[in-house]
């Protein structure tokens, strides 16, 4: 039959031919679908030979010509008032459909800065790291699928998941059980490992395409508990998917050390998170976060930790804190809880999170006997030789104070009153000076207000408002009970004395330093005039007495706290604790304190302590020995080779 | 409607299907060898004269081409190269904090305090000092006396986690883990006390933590069970 068939294929290229006019039109729609279409072509076909010519139907091309035609500009017509409304009417609407849908905002993490000391010692910094996640639910599915297990040797999904837990213990050095109980735990979202180096992250990916990694940012602190409860500790927040501080400066600073996350935007595949290359539209650098530089001395820091942690366990006292100071600027060089935290770890058992040197104010005690002495220095109305005669006690109000020696009436010089802390004396200077100038001076000092530090949850500890004092408030203060103090301020207070009276309130924030270098020193906050240098020089050489180491009347009450070589000025302390039980003052509870600066002429430091409830109620003075003498040679102090000062306290 | 007109006189159709061209849409009667004929002359003449043309078109399309192929082929061989800086860059980098980290664990004092007390030394203490005048004589100041070893510093009430079996310490233990490298000196003062009382106690029980034992003096009777088999 090749000629039939020849036939058919001409008829077919025929018609094909013939039905093209028309079909080139609707084109645009699919000339696929238009072409078995003409009914015509069946009944020509059947009738006519090879050479056939179609019955003369003149009108008929034309007028499907012109059918097509009107077709084609209805659809045309059609085409274009689509485009009218898609371009046009709703262009607004789709673009911003068709954005939504590949356009991503990508958060550009800014980077944490970091906490240095004031020599560049870094107390804590950041580097990148991942978290580990899995969805046990889905490897369980996975695993379970029939396709996986009909081949042979395919582990079941607990074979597969134990496999995992341990490739995942090898290569991070973990423990293997806990992983693999979170992963067969019935979640969909377990987090195996919180923070991973990106090295090992990546490997542990590639070894099990069932785990993920989530980006994190570790919180490094290189000297642990060194600093902690001032540095505080920061830790990844799951809300807000980045890192924040919780305790200390890494709480107070946050906003600063954080920085500000940038964002990009940029085109992705559907469903991923791939970005497409050169699709970015719009980018805002990630601004990272402010480095913080404090006045704090690690090396400092880390001796005054480690002397007051063995003495306040030698003593047995439940706590103690120690801030150093510097004399001239008030800048705080070290401060010390005997309690601390391991920053990576805020959560152990027995953490103490809080800054008691700073939070927890307490009676100061013979301390605040300062504060009478410098009035009456001031106000001219005793001077450092004058000689008292010092009953055993005296009567305030509706209370009798004693000594905590027992004598009759002594000849005590000013010194002495001050070197032997005799408390009758204190109150007769006192009652001299007058409640007025007592107050101002006690404010002036910067007792009972904040001292501004950068420190969270500062106390500005109490004292009791000058109208409410009763006639026995007179016959407290002076000796340091009935108001309270932290040790912060306890050792602003020593400050202004070393300082020739003027008060810097302490800071412990040297300056910032911006990601682009740039180094912004923290304002120096304004100094307060507490008393004249003359008082100052007066009081320094006062203060010398307590160190002093006499024979008999003519001892202070610390000689243990002198340090050879250096004069020091300072100030024993014991308060008696409140008994809860009763509301009275117990006999048996202290707080011992101790606050003092050296070399005592011109004194380059200041230190206070605080002991809590040594059952023994030592002193601190042998504490002050033991910084001091580690200050003194780190800080290179030269020397004095002039003898001790020997004055005399007790005359007979 | 354009369209419809222009395509009749197209080259290519005239050439290939002269006849069929015609019989759509001439009258059918003209003898179809003759409606052959003409064209395909026309087409020859103007055929010639369109080589070179068609020719510089395929030079020009076969250039653009083979262009188009290399650039794209750089272009993927140079993104392979850039992922591979990319890589280095970041393992680089991922060394370079790895290592800023170890170094900053290593000197930190607590670090160097432990190490030092390691190798056998002992705090100066307090020294004596000798001041020498202008005239020559001199002068001790202070108690020379030689150092003495003094007992560890008695941990703190929270030790410090140990490296690497715990979940706090994860992060130094797992860090430390890619380079093979035992975990940094764990940083506190208490934990570089406690470093050699958490090497022999490290059980592999994890959860209960033998440094997060509530109180000083448990810690304190693990350090005194643990040191003689410390090494």
């Amino acid at each position: 039959m090749p000629r039939g068939s020849g036939t058919m294929s001409r008829a077919t290229t025929s018609r094909a031919t013939l039905s093209r006019p028309p079909a080139r039109g609707p084109g645009v729609r699919g000339p696929g679908g238009r072409r078995p279409s003409p009914p015509p072509p069946p009944p020509r076909q059947g009738g006519r030979g090879p050479r056939g010519r179609p019955a003369p139907r003149p009108p008929d091309p034309r007028r499907r010509l012109r059918v097509g035609r009107v077709i084609l500009v209805a659809v045309l017509l059609l085409c274009t008032l689509k485009l009218v409304e898609v371009q046009g009417l709703r262009a607004g609407d789709l673009s911003a459909d068709a954005a939504r849908q590949r356009t991503t905002k990508l958060v550009v993490p800014a980077e944490r800065g970091a906490i240095l000391d004031r020599y560049g010692t870094p107390l804590a910094f950041s580097v990148e790291a991942k978290a580990l996640v899995a969805n046990p639910r889905r490897i369980t599915e996975d695993w379970n699928d029939p396709a996986v297990r009909s081949q042979p040797g395919s582990p079941t999904p607990d074979q597969r998941k134990s496999a995992i837990a341990l490739g995942i213990g090898r290569i991070l050095g973990l423990d293997p059980g806990p992983i693999f109980a979170s992963l067969t735990s019935d979640r969909s979202y377990v987090v195996l490992a919180p923070l991973v180096d990106p090295g090992a992250a990546r490997q542990v990916r590639e070894a099990f395409p069932e785990i993920a990694e989530e980006d994190r940012e570790s919180r490094q602190y290189p000297a642990g508990d060194v600093a902690a409860t001032v540095v505080g500790s920061a830790a990844w927040n799951m809300d807000r998917q980045k890192i924040r501080g919780s305790i200390g400066l890494e709480s107070a600073l946050d906003t600063t050390l954080a920085g500000q996350d940038g964002f990009r935007v940029v085109d992705t595949a559907e469903g991923s998170d791939a970005v497409i290359p050169g699709t970015t539209r719009a980018e805002q650098p990630a601004q990272a976060g402010r480095d913080i530089v404090l006045t704090l001395d690690t090396d400092l820091q880390y001796a005054v930790e480690q002397r007051l942690r063995e003495y306040t366990a030698r003593v047995g006292a439940r706590n103690g804190s120690a801030v150093v100071l510097d004399a001239r600027t008030g800048q705080v060089l070290s401060m010390a809880n005997s309690g601390s935290f391991n920053p990576a770890s805020p959560g152990a058992p027995g953490a103490q999170l809080s800054n008691p040197s700073v939070t927890s104010p307490f009676e100061p005690g013979s301390v605040n006997k300062l504060v009478t002495m410098a009035a009456a220095l001031e106000a001219g109305v005793a001077r450092p030789e004058d000689v008292l005669q010092v009953p055993g006690s005296i009567r305030v109000a509706d209370r009798t104070i004693s000594d905590a020696w027992s004598h009759g009436t002594i000849n005590l010089t000013l010194n002495g009153v001050l070197g032997r802390s005799s408390n009758v004396g204190t109150l007769m200077t006192a009652q001299r000076v007058g409640p007025d100038r007592f107050a101002s001076m006690l404010e002036s000092l910067g007792i009972g207000t904040r001292t501004g530090i950068e420190l969270p949850g500062e106390s500005p500890g109490s004292v009791p408002a000058r109208e409410d004092w009763s006639g026995s408030t007179f016959g407290n203060l002076p000796i340091g009970q009935g108001l309270s103090m932290t040790t912060l301020q306890m050792a602003s207070m020593y400050q202004a004395v070393a300082n020739d009276g003027v008060r810097v309130p302490p800071r412990v924030v040297e300056a910032e330093v911006g990601a682009d270098g740039v180094r912004t020193p923290s304002p120096t906050p304004e100094g307060v005039r507490a008393m004249s240098p003359e008082t100052a020089r007066t009081m320094r050489d006062m203060l010398q007495s307590v160190t002093q180491d006499g024979r008999g009347g003519n001892r202070g009450t610390g000689p243990q706290a002198a340090i050879p070589g250096y004069p020091v000025a300072g100030k024993t302390g014991t308060a008696q604790q409140v008994d809860p039980g009763c509301g009275c003052y117990s006999q048996s509870n202290y707080w011992i304190t101790f606050a003092g600066m050296f070399p005592a002429q011109d004194p380059r430091y200041v230190v206070a302590l605080m002991l809590d409830r040594p059952p023994g109620g030592d002193s601190a003075a042998p504490l002050f020995h033991d910084i001091g003498a580690y200050l003194a040679q780190h800080g290179a102090v030269p020397v004095s080779t002039a003898p001790p000062r020997q004055v005399p306290l007790t005359l007979p | 409607m354009s369209t419809g007109t222009l395509t009749g006189p197209r080259p290519g159709t005239t050439s290939t299907r002269p006849a069929s061209r015609d019989t759509g849409t001439r009258r059918p009667t003209v003898p179809t060898r003759a409606a052959t004929a003409s064209p395909t002359r026309t087409a020859d003449t103007r055929a010639s004269g369109i080589a070179p043309f068609v020719l510089l078109i395929m030079v020009l399309l076969t250039g653009g081409l083979v262009a188009t192929l290399w650039l794209s082929t750089a272009a993927a061989a140079d993104s392979y190269r850039l992922d591979e800086a990319r890589q280095v860059a970041r393992d680089l980098s991922e060394q370079s904090e790895r290592l800023h980290r170890d170094v900053e664990a290593a000197q930190s004092a607590p670090a160097l305090a432990a190490a030092a007390r390691a190798q056998g030394m002992v705090p100066a203490g307090e020294p004596a000092v000798l001041v020498i005048a202008p005239d020559g004589s001199s002068q001790v100041v202070g108690d020379p006396k030689p150092a003495q070893a003094v007992a560890p510093p008695p941990p703190v009430a929270v030790p410090a986690t140990p490296p690497a079996q715990n979940d706090g310490a994860q992060n130094n233990g797992a860090q430390a883990a890619t380079d093979g490298q035992p975990a940094p000196a764990p940083a506190g003062a208490a934990a570089a006390e406690d470093q050699l009382v958490a090497v022999p106690d490290a059980t592999p029980d994890t959860t209960p933590d033998p440094a997060n034992s509530e109180t000083t003096p448990d810690s304190a009777a693990a350090a005194d069970d643990a040191s003689p088999a410390a090494p």
